[in-house]
């Protein structure tokens, strides 16, 4: 009689498991009843430039540290499954890469600052060509907390990055984009997704090189760098025959004639828009060059687009909707943006000489909750465990 | 019956002076057929499979004249995208072609670049997923799947646009035993049952010939032979174990399964019922020369290892089996010092790897990798002889001789790219052996190497064991552990399942049982080499008697 109380805990483990490992592919619900599925990658991006627009905008380091703690938190709520949905953390450490970078530079390459002396630096004798680079000399306070700021501004746009790819993969945006320009933007998807291997070959290579019995040094960078570069070439040759395999790239119904056309058109838009850009931007240029080119490229980069999407004969396959969740995700980001813009410069930019302490106001601290709002209102990813 | 893919006269050349790789082909593949294609590496076989569906000469350069037609179109007039609707092709390695990130956005791919409407798209992506098994894992991200499912997700991914021909370039050499059975049975369920037809090519014989209706021979001079198996795969052709018995023990006609041959194994069995098994060397005496006490590795949050203890003694045969990700791997890199330990401890000779210096690291292990060209860097074979003798502090010569004695006289003036898998292979090992490491690990040596650059392996390893060497290969292979192994170590989710003599391990489990093991019901023949031994003996033994 002791066989009954082992299947009962057999079935109990076995119902652990499936607590864990969704069966057959079902649709599953979070606590609150809402089916899991993707929400719409528009939405998620709009959150994650919304944010971090917002951090652009300032230096308070309070401010940044819980914009970053924020958009962190929302990416590990709802972060895709497998190993796509840890990049988050990856970002966090390039993050604290740069703050620590942008310091060291500081301290080693700058003008001498209004405030108190913190420590000295040796000043080595520079050529007179180089005369105009302060190397070394007097560090100060205000130097190392501007600094501080500036980097914690850069880190926290890069985590905002990162926190959009943790939740939401390239290739569902791509998906989004008009027809015309779907082609140019799985290629572009494919390159992204391709980089990270890159820097895992060259892990392969110089583990390699060990297994040779060779350490590393500067011999070893052309012993790197030829057989990385042959892994890739190989590797996009592979891709492209997959892809192109598997239909990518069809042209079935466009003729030679409407090819020629597009590809006119494609080059007018380009050269509009350049000689628009330098218009606006170079104050001696022809005033037909600015505005006008500008607007002129972009009517034909509308018509370019309209002509391909017209003619396309892809379809997209269970295009994701949007619906309240994406409203809401988008919208936080859009509001956490404008409440940061329009507080006070004296918040935003504390000052470092005299020093202040960085505060936090009402609308600033309602925009740190902004970006929060994410966490709870959007939908779990398919895939995730229950 | 109508054939699907018509080759008339088609001969390739990669450049307009050098040899054809393929000279004046004639082949017709009927609907509904599985077709096989052997032959050695680099002899045209990959040619002829990227023919079909047009990637070559499109892909890979090179010059094809003659007529490739495929469902009626011909791929001198169509390009590869647009008979994608016709033809289906998968790579070796199904990860270098993923374009998406989840099962359902990598199946609905080509239907949305075929432009299928989308309510047709949604039945297909269904029963597409349940054709290949997938309907379980259809949310789930590519890149976390097993290796069989990302076979089959690599296969689903075109069969979705309904084509008539699928070709597939050795579909199961990365895959372990049971994930090439699960692979290799959806695909015959497609020719059963949707009547699709299916070029393949596999160096892995033991795993594909009873699948096939047609075999394709491709010789390496240029031509192309086809027709049933049992015509084709005969002497010298490679033929699998099963039917290498069947030869030696006289059957007929030759059989092509383990269960055809069991059906007259009695009389086999009568015969070697009293032949004593053959001599194995007790090797357990021999000093260890590198050892792996209680160590663990991680991935991130993922258990490699967890608690394995491994003992490698001089002059001994020992493979690491077990399933994709079990763990073979990562024991292999640790044992070559390419990485410490979470916790444990590893020894070679007496030395923790980690902590030696690269030099003195290639005198004590070395490790080739499953992908031999990472070891090599020169643009030219003499060049990394010279390199590898150099690193080692070996006498100047040294690689170039073990190369020799390995596959013969090489063109020195190659580039390794150049070389066929098995010289490049045999490239690696010598580059690795010229330190003289008391232990050599090898990383899945036998991916897509051919039957006789295998045999030469086989006799290679043995070669080195007999003079002291510690060898250690990770494989999926089992008719190679048979024939080399002289003690097994199965993994399983990082922890050693079963560690002991290679006959006793590999005959315990049918999956990872030989043929001859299978058919014969005996864990004391594991290979026909054997079987046959013990007919010279019993035969020997019969004269004695006799007089």
């Amino acid at each position: 009689m002791m066989v009954r109380p082992d299947l009962r805990e057999v079935a109990a483990a076995s119902q652990d498991l499936e607590a864990v490992e969704p069966p057959g592919g079902a649709v599953l619900v979070d606590r609150r009843g809402r089916p899991h599925r993707w929400l719409h990658p528009v939405a998620w991006w709009a959150w994650g430039i919304g944010v971090s627009v917002a951090a652009a905008r300032t230096t308070n380091p309070l401010l940044l540290l819980l914009l970053g703690v924020a958009v962190v938190h929302v990416a590990v709520v709802r972060r895709r499954p497998g190993p796509a949905g840890r990049s988050v953390r990856m970002f966090v450490q390039l993050g604290l890469f740069v703050i620590a970078v942008r310091m060291v530079l500081t301290v080693v390459f700058s003008a001498p600052g209004a405030g108190r002396t913190v420590f000295s630096l040796p000043q080595p004798p520079l050529p007179p060509w180089l005369s105009g680079l302060g190397l070394g000399g007097a560090v100060t306070a205000d130097q190392l907390l501007g600094a501080f700021y500036g980097g914690c501004r850069l880190a926290v746009v890069l985590v905002c990055f990162g926190a959009v790819n943790t939740v939401s993969s390239g290739y569902r945006l791509v998906r989004s984009l008009p027809a015309a320009l779907h082609e140019a933007g799985v290629a572009v998807g494919v390159a992204v997704t391709l980089a990270p291997e890159l820097v895992s070959e060259v892990a392969r290579v110089r583990a390699a090189r060990r297994l040779r019995g060779r350490a590393g040094g500067l011999r070893g960078v052309r012993g790197t760098v030829l057989p990385v570069l042959g892994a890739a070439l190989e590797r996009s040759v592979d891709m492209a025959a997959s892809m192109d395999v598997r239909g990518y790239g069809r042209r079935a119904g466009t003729t030679r004639s409407q090819r020629f056309v597009d590809g006119l058109l494609l080059g007018a838009v380009a050269v509009l828009l350049m000689s628009g850009l330098y218009g606006r931007l170079s104050p001696g240029a022809p005033g037909l060059m600015g505005l006008p080119a500008l607007a002129g490229g972009g009517v034909l980069l509308g018509v370019v687009l309209w002509r391909g999407s017209r003619r396309s004969t892809r379809t997209v396959y269970g295009r994701d909707p949007w619906a309240l969740p994406e409203w809401a995700v988008a919208g936080s980001g859009v509001l956490c943006a404008a409440l940061v813009s329009v507080s006070s410069d004296l918040v935003l930019h504390p000052l470092v000489a005299p020093f202040a302490w960085p505060t936090l106001t009402v609308g600033t601290a309602l925009a740190v909750c902004c970006a929060l709002v994410p966490g709870v209102v959007a939908p779990l990813p398919p895939g995730s465990p229950a | 019956m109508t054939p699907v893919v018509e080759l008339r006269d088609v001969t390739f050349r990669y450049t307009p002076e050098g040899p054809a790789v393929l000279d004046g082909v004639d082949l017709s593949i009927d609907e509904g057929t599985l077709c096989l294609v052997v032959g050695p590496t680099g002899g045209g076989k990959s040619t002829l499979l990227g023919a079909v569906p047009g990637l070559v000469p499109r892909f890979t350069g090179g010059h094809l004249a003659g007529t490739v037609t495929v469902g009626g179109r011909s791929t001198a007039e169509f390009p590869p995208r647009e008979l994608a609707d016709v033809v289906g092709t998968v790579g070796q390695d199904p990860l270098a072609g993923f374009v998406t990130d989840t099962v359902a956005d990598e199946v609905v791919f080509v239907m949305e670049n075929l432009g299928t409407p989308v309510d047709v798209m949604r039945r297909r992506l269904e029963d597409t997923l349940d054709l290949m098994g997938l309907a379980e894992v259809r949310d789930r991200p590519l890149r976390a799947l097993s290796g069989g499912q990302q076979q089959r997700v690599a296969i689903a991914a075109v069969l979705a646009a309904g084509p008539k021909v699928l070709v597939l370039d050795e579909p199961t050499s990365a895959l372990d035993p049971a994930a090439a059975d699960e692979v290799l049975s959806a695909i015959t369920r497609l020719v059963h049952d949707v009547g699709l037809t299916v070029v393949m090519a596999e160096h892995r014989l033991e795993r594909v010939v009873q699948f096939a209706d047609t075999v394709v021979v491709v010789p390496g001079d240029g031509t192309v032979r086809s027709g049933p198996p049992r015509d084709l795969l005969v002497a010298p052709a490679p033929r699998p174990p099963v039917m290498l018995l069947g030869e030696l023990a006289g059957w007929d006609p030759v059989p092509l399964t383990v269960r055809e041959a069991r059906r007259d194994r009695a009389s086999l069995r009568e015969c070697l019922a009293g032949v004593p098994g053959p001599e194995l060397t007790d090797l357990s005496e021999r000093p260890v020369v590198a050892s792996a006490a209680g160590v663990a590795a991680r991935y991130g949050p993922v258990v490699a290892l967890e608690g394995v203890d491994l003992e490698l003694r001089q002059g001994e045969v020992t493979a690491l089996m077990g399933r994709n990700g079990s763990g073979k791997s990562t024991l292999l890199s640790l044992l070559a010092g390419m990485r410490p330990p979470r916790s444990g401890r590893v020894e070679v000779l007496g030395a923790d790897p980690v902590r030696l210096s690269p030099d003195q690291l290639v005198r004590s292990v070395g490790l080739v990798p499953q992908d031999p060209a990472m070891l090599l860097f020169c643009e030219r074979v003499d060049d990394e002889c010279a390199a590898a003798d150099q690193d080692a502090g070996a006498a100047p010569g040294t690689t170039a001789a073990l190369l020799a004695s390995m596959v013969g006289d090489v063109d020195p003036e190659l580039h390794p790219r150049d070389l066929s898998e098995g010289q490049r292979l045999a490239l690696a090992v010598a580059v690795v052996m010229a330190a003289g490491p008391a232990v050599l690990c090898l990383d899945e040596p036998t991916r897509g190497l051919d039957h006789d650059a295998k045999t030469a392996l086989v006799a290679d390893l043995r070669r080195l064991a007999a003079a002291g060497t510690s060898v250690v290969l990770a494989s999926h292979d089992v008719e190679l552990v048979a024939e080399v192994a002289d003690r097994v170590v199965l993994l399983a989710n990082g922890r050693v399942v079963e560690d002991g003599p290679a006959r006793r391990v590999v005959c315990q489990t049918p999956v990872f049982a030989p043929q001859v093991a299978r058919i014969l019901g005996d864990d004391r023949w594991l290979t026909v080499e054997e079987v046959a031994g013990a007919f010279a003996r019993g035969a020997a033994g019969a004269r004695e008697a006799g007089e």
